[in-house]
């Protein structure tokens, strides 16, 4: 069966010889790397000049790069032949097959460094239905904590951690989970009102996270932040929790900036995987 | 370019191919010892891998699995088959309503690779990963495409045979005419998987994709099959009308280059 012609190998010529090049060779290498990931974002091409431009490297070296590249499968050129585009050899790189999401696992160590930077209650939650339910966390490390509210079912409208779910789902849903009803009040603070409820979903859009507002727990502080799939629809959230007394506004919005790091980082890694929808199982007939 | 030029480089993608095709993260030792490179060199490769964020460690700190730059181009090489996404919510009730797996074949050149899928709700169900290749004639969702396509089906004959008919040519080109007859494949394994697939034909009649039904235990009897069978084509039809509005959804992103030169560079597992 034909094969792919194998690229030139040339180990002999450095095996157990030290190598006076590899400070170069090294860095030559990171660089088509770093051309290569260039490919995982959304546009399906570049060009030679674009990529120059990009990431200040002379169009001979992107050149060098492309053709190596190319040699390997990794790219090949697009339908204008003057542009390249990811080739079949990146499914080497899923040889075993891509894992599919197993969120608590790819979450934990996110939750773990959120916990570490706050010392306070950070939780994972997802939806199922009109609720959304807790399924991982870890409790805060002070003697006061907050609890992690394992399998505990919260509507959508009320506590942060549900807040950032609802406002990540598309408008007509939303609509939808309002219209059907209702919409319990769990303190003087939980938002019943559908006006209310939009205002609140425009605020969590454009800043990115659900500011804990005792909507669900009388006085308990904190932010919750979207995990998203790849078609920007929710996986989950991931919350973290305090008393007021050790996590006053004050200390949160200083905490803020690198909550939101952790957050983005956790959803680069959520982001390549699409959505599952929500299914009852049927009863097998 | 000189040959000596290119050590580093070819270095480089021989560690990370190695590490892709490993079930389990590697050493440096055992890396070095494969490749037959010092150690420092491996060390070297690694940190160079490692710092472009190919590699990531393990648990334990000292072994190397592929890292998220690495899974993302795979990912993103996926994403570039439009029908990927809109595929999905189609696939999700289909799971449903026959309790097993159901998968999105595409096709990269004479390769047949799992675009996307829906795990099936029975509890025990199959667990194909995303991004895995096969030729197309070794699984059923590739013979679904396979004999839907008569160019494409002759071209891969050639090649599988090397220009001559041979006994495994000519068997395949058999049971291809069956699948051609009944529209679909149906096949029962002796450890009691049962795989349906359907193709997904664009409106020139050929098979640019396909859905199979991956079962995990004993099917049930032909009544069971014969029920998700006709749920698999209700889902087919529902794709191809969507398709049929929206051609570009068929879109094949290396339809530029012939088949011959487009494959995956491994071997199937």
């Amino acid at each position: 069966m034909p094969r792919p012609a194998s690229p030139p190998k040339t180990r002999a010529a450095t095996n157990g010889v030290p190598d006076h090049r590899d400070f170069g060779g090294n860095r030559a290498t990171a660089r088509v790397l770093l051309i290569l990931s260039q490919f995982a974002g959304s546009s399906a091409s570049h060009g030679v000049s674009e990529l120059s431009r990009e990431l200040g490297m002379t169009k001979n070296m992107i050149h060098r790069a492309l053709k190596t590249l190319t040699r390997y499968g990794y790219l090949v050129r697009d339908e204008t032949g003057t542009r390249y585009q990811l080739g079949p050899g990146v499914l080497q790189l899923g040889r075993l097959g891509l894992e599919p999401l197993n969120l608590p696992v790819v979450a934990g160590p996110y939750l773990q460094r959120m916990q570490e930077v706050t010392d306070e209650t950070v939780s994972l939650a997802v939806r199922t239905g009109r609720t959304v339910v807790t399924i991982a966390g870890l409790r805060g490390r002070g003697d006061i904590a907050r609890r992690v509210p394992f399998g505990r079912f919260v509507p959508l409208h009320a506590s942060p951690a549900s807040r950032v779910i609802l406002a990540h789902l598309p408008d007509e849903e939303i609509d939808a989970y309002i219209a059907a009803g209702p919409l319990e009040r769990y303190t003087s603070t939980t938002l019943t009102e559908p006006d209310e409820i939009w205002e609140e979903i425009r605020r969590v859009r454009a800043e990115g996270y659900a500011r804990g507002r005792g909507d669900h727990v009388r006085g308990a502080t904190g932010a919750a932040f979207p995990i998203l799939a790849s078609d920007g629809t929710p996986h989950g959230s991931i919350t973290i929790a305090g008393p007021e007394s050790r996590l006053p506004a004050e200390r949160l919005d200083a905490l803020l900036p690198e909550l939101l790091q952790i957050a983005a980082d956790l959803n680069r890694h959520t982001q390549l995987y699409p959505a599952e929808p929500l299914i009852q199982p049927q009863p097998r007939r | 370019m000189s040959a000596v030029a290119n050590s580093s480089v070819d270095q480089v993608f021989d560690v990370l191919a190695l590490i892709s095709a490993s079930q389990e993260p590697i050493g440096v030792a055992q890396l070095a010892r494969t490749l037959e490179v010092p150690t420092s060199t491996a060390h070297r490769v690694l940190a160079t891998l490692e710092e472009a964020g190919y590699v990531t460690r393990d648990m334990t700190g000292t072994k190397y699995q592929l890292g998220l730059g690495a899974q993302e181009l795979a990912h993103a090489l996926l994403r570039r088959f439009p029908l990927q996404t809109v595929s999905q919510p189609c696939l999700h009730r289909l799971a449903a309503a026959t309790g097993e797996t159901v998968v999105l074949c595409g096709r990269v050149g004479f390769y047949r690779v799992r675009l996307a899928s829906a795990e099936g709700t029975s509890d025990v169900h199959a667990a194909p990963r995303l991004g895995q290749t096969a030729r197309l004639g070794d699984t059923s969702g590739g013979r679904a495409i396979l004999a839907f396509d008569d160019e494409l089906r002759a071209a891969y004959l050639r090649w599988l045979g090397g220009g001559r008919a041979s006994a495994a040519t000519r068997a395949l080109a058999r049971a291809l005419d069956a699948v051609r007859k009944a529209g679909c494949v149906v096949e029962t394994y002796e450890d009691g998987r049962a795989n349906i697939a359907v193709p997904l034909c664009g409106s020139d009649g050929r098979a640019f994709a396909s859905i199979a039904v991956e079962a995990a235990e004993s099917s049930g009897g032909e009544r069971v099959q014969r029920a998700r069978l006709a749920r698999l084509r209700e889902t087919v039809e529902e794709l191809q009308a969507l398709v049929r509005k929206q051609p570009e959804l068929a879109t094949d992103p290396f339809a530029h280059i012939p088949p011959e030169e487009l494959s995956p560079g491994f071997e199937p597992a």
